[in-house]
């Protein structure tokens, strides 16, 4: 076997790996996202009272229905992958774990409010990051979105928490993917 | 120490014959990253017609290397391939020989298929 053959079969099947990989998350996934960051967003500062209620139920409810769609998409799509499936079921699973557990330090007295908001903001965009160097590249901007949010939450008073939903619904609508595969 | 020669000669061992064909390792490696692929998806990541491509995933399935199992999304036909334990001991060595091979360094192989 020829050293320029063994070399263009692995130039060839290293074309096809990145071509499989192409694509990224399901952009039906981005868009769900896009609308519940800017609800939830939001609400710090127009509905406070109702923030803890919201992201309790579309926290782990976007989750489930996040999994639905990127099965779905991987169906129609026309290629499976399990590991990855649950590597991040593990992923988004855990960084609401880590979210109840900071949601502790306010139902404890320890920590109130807009601070609350901060804590959370940063696991958020710490587990964005996170997911943008292991799944999909386009997270690390929108973990840039949020870490600028938190920023901004420390220096202004109003309207920080509106500003920084409306900046990730826009990342979010804007990096969702333009297309993936068309059928099974 | 061995000599090139035999070297070389160990390093083939692992070329798989059913893996030479460049199609049918593009096959085995995107099962082995996936756990299951369309024949859709496998025709646009591989160019093939479906003629070909079929005759390629037939050969892979007799050799035990992956298999099939069908279902049926939205009333059409679909044809789910997996890789099989023995497709993936087989590829690992493959791989591992032409990555030998190709280094210029021989020394990795097994039996031969």
């Amino acid at each position: 076997m020829k050293a320029e053959t063994l070399n263009s079969d692995i130039g060839y099947v290293k074309g096809l790996v990145d071509r499989a990989d192409e694509g990224g998350m399901a952009a039906s996934i981005y868009r769900l996202w896009a609308f519940i960051c800017l609800v939830g967003f939001a609400m710090v500062d127009l509905l406070p009272g109702h923030v803890g209620v919201f992201w309790a139920v579309a926290g782990p409810a976007g989750g489930i229905l996040s999994g639905y769609l990127g099965k779905s998409s991987d169906i129609t799509r026309g290629q499976l992958d399990r590991k990855a499936g649950v590597k991040h079921v593990l992923h988004w699973s855990g960084m609401l774990v880590f979210i109840a557990l900071a949601v502790l330090l306010a139902v404890t007295g320890r920590i109130q409010g807009v601070l609350l908001s901060q804590v959370i903001i940063l696991i958020v965009a710490f587990g964005w990051w996170t997911a943008g160097v292991h799944f999909d590249r386009n997270f690390l901007w929108i973990s840039a979105v949020m870490a600028a949010g938190y920023i901004a939450s420390l220096f202004l008073q109003k309207f920080v928490w509106v500003g920084t939903g409306i900046l990730m619904f826009l990342a979010l609508m804007i990096m969702a993917p333009r297309k993936r595969g068309s059928r099974a | 120490m061995p000599d090139d020669g035999s070297r070389i000669a160990e390093a083939l061992g692992g070329i798989s014959t059913i893996l030479s064909h460049r199609t049918r390792l593009g096959i085995c490696v995107l099962l082995s990253r996936h756990s299951a692929i369309s024949f859709s998806r496998f025709k646009e990541l591989l160019g093939e017609t479906d003629g070909n491509l079929g005759a390629q995933l037939r050969k892979l399935e007799d050799s035990g290397l992956i298999c099939v199992r069908k279902e049926f999304l939205n009333r059409k036909p679909v044809s789910w391939y997996s890789i099989t334990k023995e497709g993936e001991k087989v590829l690992s060595e493959h791989l591992e020989a032409m990555l030998s091979l190709a280094q210029g360094d021989p020394g990795s192989g097994k039996e031969n298929r």
